[in-house]
């Protein structure tokens, strides 16, 4: 198992302990109840990490050796059209229109932003690709 | 491995780059700003108090003014603040050519952004902004208490910033998990690598809280129904607060982790009892989650002895990791640059403010001071006289490593001075006129109070003069100051083995071997040597 999950796991173990203590000592339901979605919440956490490690060992492939654009206009737009969105159900509907509608072009330049990465990594992966800039010496 | 670089416009860059510098720097600025106009509000609050009579902004703007005060500086500024230190230094402290996520890390900014101009926008509705205190209570926040447009855009405000931080906090744990340079394991994280683990940890557990709460809020508002009944406001406070003392720890621990950092490069050892220290920020975490009722004793509808127990237990890990900052100073030759009086400043303050702390976690004395200037100052401590002379112990140590200029001694002691100097008279009276009886969020108050106001206002205008110095000195170093090294104060980790400001990609240069928590420190005196 990687170490790397290990304080997920400590964290997730501290946290039951605390709940299963304020279970017995607690009258009321909703305290203990909160603290125990948190431990579970934390440990399925860790368990996701632990099996993601697994089968990262298994297949060799390393999750650091990726494509990252270098800017993200369409993740700017999103930024820009949620709130956008968000403001609007308060102060005019024509701003939900107006969000909804970047919202949407900005997935739209996410998924172009997947699949040129995508190709990207593919072309990284061909023997005789040119060396990329960026990772540690 | 990344996409090669080309140069493209600045401003294009500035808002859509995925750098981790960049997006870090961005942060910070735009929560620096939120941070002067609180200090504007701080000084308007201030000056309202310096007679007893409400007749400077009247209740009604008081209440907004305090409550957009309170919100900036806790979802505005302390909060991402410390998310943008992690931004910035954990990729590099790591030893990692990018950070995990970027794009998310970029959409956790541009949500910030949109999260304060949203919550500010109330002031230019019909009631005014938000005016329901950074906690919003029920039922003081319903329709019916809190009318107006103003309340509800505060809300969404609330849960955009809420969202902003989970954004960077999850890219800062990826990285801090994943993106690890060779060697790196995680007994070799340095020191505020594994505070900011520790505070990403708590952001992912308590901060899906708060955006339920403001979600059941907005529903409250809109339909009724949620917050009914002998319950409904109770279960309000168990949600709130579920984030909410989470979250002073998210306020406290990154700057734990800088002071860290500061102490062990201007003492010239290593940090002392680095295992106890990770355990004891193991265990801290834990319990500052399981704390939070201690806010609700007086409403007497929770289990206190547990809450009690919890909260004073948290004492011991708060123990350990003081005793090793002290033991990393203990026979040391230490230089007593800037960054370094910013550090001694936190250890000395931030004691009144956790002692204090210790007293309202007890219930008969916490029943004494609820509600009360006692709590104000109790937090003050915590967060501007603790947390915020981290900040800026963090601002002079890293200012040359982020912008490749030294800032000006003297200013900076001027500014350490005078900053201390108004903590100290704006924040102590207060735990007197609290113990007197002087109830906090209010305008007017008994003439009884007004001597020790009067010093408390003084004290805020000093806090103000500090602040326009350290403006100055951040203007002047940037066009004027000499050219910073690449390691100006000998740091221990590995973003002092690369160049001021980073290249792109980080690292220009082979790292050094990581075989400890110090790589840079072993690399230039050796692993077996504990101090110079």
């Amino acid at each position: 198992m990687s170490r790397a999950a290990f304080p997920l796991l400590a964290y997730a173990c501290l946290l039951s302990a605390l709940a299963v203590v304020l279970w017995v000592w607690d009258d009321h339901w909703l305290p203990p109840t909160m603290l125990s979605v948190a431990a579970g919440a934390m440990t399925a956490t860790a368990g996701v990490w632990v099996v993601q490690d697994r089968r990262l060992a298994r297949t060799g492939e390393a999750l650091d050796l990726r494509a990252v654009p270098d800017l993200s206009a369409a993740t700017a737009l999103l930024g820009f059209a949620i709130p956008t969105a968000l403001v609007g159900s308060y102060l005019g509907v024509y701003l939900v229109l107006i969000g909804g509608g970047l919202i949407v072009l900005a997935f739209g330049g996410l998924v172009r932003e997947a699949l040129a990465v995508r190709r990207a990594a593919r072309a990284q992966a061909r023997p005789d690709a040119p060396p990329q800039a960026g990772g540690p010496p | 491995m990344a996409l090669a670089v080309t140069p493209r416009p600045r401003a294009l860059t500035l808002l859509t780059g995925t750098d981790h510098k960049v997006i870090g720097l961005r942060v910070l600025l735009t929560a620096l700003a939120f941070f002067l106009i609180a200090g504007v509000f701080a000084a308007l609050i201030r000056t309202e108090l310096l007679t007893p009579n409400a007749g400077v902004l009247g209740e009604d703007a008081y209440n907004q003014v305090f409550t957009m005060h309170g919100s900036t500086m806790i979802y505005l500024f302390v909060i991402p603040a410390a998310m943008a230190l992690g931004v910035y230094l954990v990729p590099l402290q790591v030893g990692a050519a990018e950070i995990a996520m970027p794009r998310l890390a970029l959409l956790g900014w541009w949500l910030l952004v949109g999260g304060g101009i949203t919550m500010y926008l109330g002031f230019f509705t019909q009631n005014g902004a938000g005016s329901a205190g950074w906690t919003a209570y029920q039922p003081l926040s319903s329709s019916a208490n809190t009318p107006g447009d103003g309340m509800y855009l505060w809300i969404l405000g609330v849960m955009l910033a809420g969202v902003a931080s989970m954004f960077l906090a999850w890219c800062t744990l990826g990285t801090i998990l994943r993106r690890r340079a060779p060697g790196m394991t995680m007994l070799r994280l340095p020191v505020f690598t594994w505070a900011m683990l520790v505070t990403t940890l708590l952001i992912v557990v308590s901060f899906p809280a708060l955006i339920l709460a403001m979600v059941l809020l907005l529903i409250e508002r809109q339909f009724g129904g949620v917050f009914d009944g002998s319950g409904g406001p109770i279960a309000y406070q168990h949600l709130f607060w579920f984030f909410g003392h989470p979250a002073v720890y998210v306020m406290f621990f990154p700057f734990f982790g800088v002071v860290g950092e500061i102490v062990a490069t201007f003492s010239r050892k290593r940090f002392f009892g680095y295992r106890a220290m990770v355990i004891a920020l193991l265990v801290f975490t834990a319990g500052s989650t399981a704390v939070w009722a201690h806010h609700m004793f007086t409403t007497g509808q929770i289990t206190s002895r547990y809450f009690a127990l919890t909260s004073t237990m948290l004492v011991v890990p708060a123990g350990i990791e003081y005793f090793d900052t002290l033991g990393t100073m203990w026979r040391a030759k230490i230089r007593l640059a800037v960054p370094m009086l910013f550090a001694l400043g936190f250890l000395v303050q931030f004691v009144l403010g956790g002692l204090s702390g210790v007293l309202t976690a007890s219930p008969p004395l916490d029943y004494h001071v609820h509600d009360s200037y006692f709590v104000v100052a109790h937090f003050h401590y915590v967060v501007f006289a603790g947390s915020m002379f981290a900040f800026f112990g963090a601002f002079y140590y890293w200012f040359p490593k982020v912008t490749g200029r030294m800032m000006h001694e003297r200013a900076g002691l001027a500014h350490f001075v005078l900053l201390f100097v108004g903590t100290t008279l704006t924040f102590f009276p207060m735990h007197i006129l609290g113990w007197e009886g002087m109830p906090r969020r209010v305008a007017e108050y008994a003439p009884k109070f007004q001597d020790l106001n009067i010093v408390s206002t003084i004290g805020a205008y000093v806090i103000g003069l500090a602040t326009l110095i350290w403006l100055a000195n951040v203007v002047m170093s940037l066009r004027r100051a000499t050219p910073a090294p690449d390691d100006p104060w000998e740091g221990h980790t590995l973003e002092w083995a690369t160049s001021s400001p980073p290249p792109r990609h980080n690292f220009d240069r082979p790292l050094p071997p990581i075989r400890s928590h110090a790589p840079v420190f072993d690399a230039r005196y050796g692993l077996a040597r504990p101090h110079v």
